[in-house]
């Protein structure tokens, strides 16, 4: 490929070309990849991130406004040198930003995307006494279990600590967490020796304060999902794969099957 | 990560028979040791391989091909840094003092070592500092947002203190307050470039302790505290499940009657 093709400083410093095969050459030339070849190239998405990042902190650094602010003000406010930054921040951008179709039609999906996970967060806290079973538990009981639950926290983070300085394989690491949490559940069972209250007390406990429920999962997960089969008449639904099926997904077909769970003595579920 | 003497760092991780917990930047350092002891490119790359296997003889060495290979080529161009320390002097420090808020006069005292660091390393460098904007803050023990970190290196420009790349994306600042090199009233020599701001708090009178085990320096909690938080966590750890002491028994002795 000519370089007059791809290559500006090529062009301006060119002996062969005439001022107007220049200026036509500079008009033309492709020195960057449009905008919506981002999504293309992880490398161009990098540059472009990054590029976007560190003029704005610029921008931050020498005017004290974000370059979203700076791009919202009037013509005719602006200082000679927020226009002289606008102008180096067009020029240096890494990608073409012309409204060419492709670009324009990747900017609609940018805004229909835009913010889409956070549209569909549901307004309606999380109501967490759908995992309790409702057994009435004791002050006393609550607070015994909660004081296992806060020195397994700090366990767990002494062994965090130690795992990050000492090199321990995968094993080792599933190892000795497996016998951390099993030693927690022997505590957490002996400050409460009834399941169903440990479990309630354990969601009050993970679940009023925002902190981690990695615990009450690991102990009590066939309990919670005892608790929610009582809830529902032991029935569960679930998609099942149906060439003939009413709900298409990621281009298979599925139907929704339900089953009833039958309990077992100890609690879990079959 | 700033190493002054790196001489004395490459010792130092030869010495230890434990795996580095940053193993790219030790082999990066390492390089420059052992090139600077007349080796070739070849004696190099076994030297590092014999490295990593004393340290973990699992260690499965192909995986760690491409890291080598890639130190080696980065790191070979340059030469080894052998600093003793970076002196401060009574007008740089004065500079700081004069700062009215407490985070930038950590954060301007943190750009001067650094500005003088690479200053020392590179003869041309004049004033500039390279680094990483969290690097920077992270070195100085200062906790902003991305914005308000923006705002404070700005208000360090407009004393005059600092300025910037003329490059709309380049975030390179460059310190112009440094003293003259003549200048020879010294008043706090840096020999290390870990918790800068804090090593300003603890000049200033402020209750610092060195960590036993890793060097860290940490605000003091109490009179009997010796280390910082993460390797007392560790100790911890160790002390009640890796290695746990012996419970102590109590014998009863029964009064004997006479």
């Amino acid at each position: 490929m000519p370089k007059a093709w791809y290559d500006r400083p090529y062009i301006r410093q060119a002996e062969d070309m005439t001022e107007a095969e220049k200026e036509l050459a500079l008009r033309i030339v492709a020195d960057k990849k449009p905008y919506f070849m981002r999504y293309i190239y992880p490398m161009m998405m990098r540059e472009y991130n990054t590029y976007i990042a560190n003029t704005n902190k610029k921008c931050l650094r020498l005017f004290g406004i974000s370059t979203k602010e700076l791009f919202s003000l009037p013509q005719d406010e602006l200082m000679p040198e927020q226009q002289e930054f606008i102008e180096m921040y067009h020029a240096h951008m890494p990608v073409g930003m012309s409204s060419c179709v492709m670009n324009q039609i990747c900017r609609r999906f940018e805004e229909e995307f835009d913010g889409y996970i956070g549209k569909y967060k549901s307004s309606v806290p999380f109501d967490y006494n759908i995992l309790k079973s409702g057994v009435p538990y004791t002050e006393t009981q609550y607070n015994a279990v909660r004081a296992v639950y806060r020195d397994y926290l700090k366990c767990v983070d002494e062994f965090m600590a130690y795992t990050r300085s000492e090199r321990i394989d995968n094993d080792e690491y599933v190892s000795r967490r497996s016998v951390l949490l099993s030693e927690f559940e022997a505590n957490a069972f002996a400050a409460c020796q009834n399941r169903q209250q440990l479990c309630d007390i354990l969601v009050d406990v993970c679940y009023a304060k925002e902190t981690s429920k990695q615990f009450l999962w690991d102990i009590m997960g066939d309990q919670l999902i005892e608790n929610l089969l009582n809830k529902n008449g032991r029935v569960i639904h679930y998609p099942a794969k149906d060439r003939a099926g009413d709900i298409a997904f990621h281009g298979e077909r599925f139907t929704f099957k339900y089953k009833v769970m039958e309990g077992t003595e100890d609690g879990s579920v079959e | 990560m700033v190493v002054l003497n790196e001489r004395k760092y490459a010792e130092e991780l030869l010495a230890s028979e434990k795996f580095p917990e940053k193993p790219t930047s030790a082999l990066n350092r390492l390089v420059r040791y052992y090139k600077a002891d007349g080796n070739n490119r070849g004696e190099v790359r076994k030297l590092l391989e014999d490295y990593l296997q004393q340290r973990d003889p699992q260690l499965n060495l192909m995986k760690w091909q491409r890291t080598i290979e890639r130190a080696i080529r980065a790191q070979w161009k340059y030469e080894l840094v052998e600093i003793d320390s970076i002196p401060i002097t009574r007008s740089e420090m004065k500079i700081c003092e004069g700062i009215k808020q407490r985070e930038s006069q950590r954060l301007m005292f943190t750009l001067i070592c650094l500005a003088k660091f690479f200053n020392a390393v590179n003869e041309k460098n004049n004033g500039w500092v390279n680094q990483k904007d969290s690097d920077i803050f992270n070195s100085a023990n200062v906790k902003l947002t991305i914005r308000r970190q923006s705002i404070t290196l700005m208000d360090l420009r407009d004393l005059g203190l600092i300025e910037f790349s003329n490059r709309v994306d380049n975030i390179n600042i460059r310190v112009t307050c440094l003293s003259d090199p003549e200048d020879q009233d010294i008043v706090m020599q840096v020999t290390k470039f870990q918790d800068l701001g804090n090593q300003y708090l603890a000049y200033h009178g402020e209750k610092f302790l060195e960590c036993n085990m890793c060097g860290k320096l940490v605000r003091r909690a109490n009179n009997r505290q010796q280390h910082c938080r993460d390797c007392t966590a560790k100790i911890n750890y160790k002390q009640k499940r890796v290695s746990p002491a012996p419970k102590q028994t109590t014998t009863r002795f029964s009064r004997i009657s006479g």
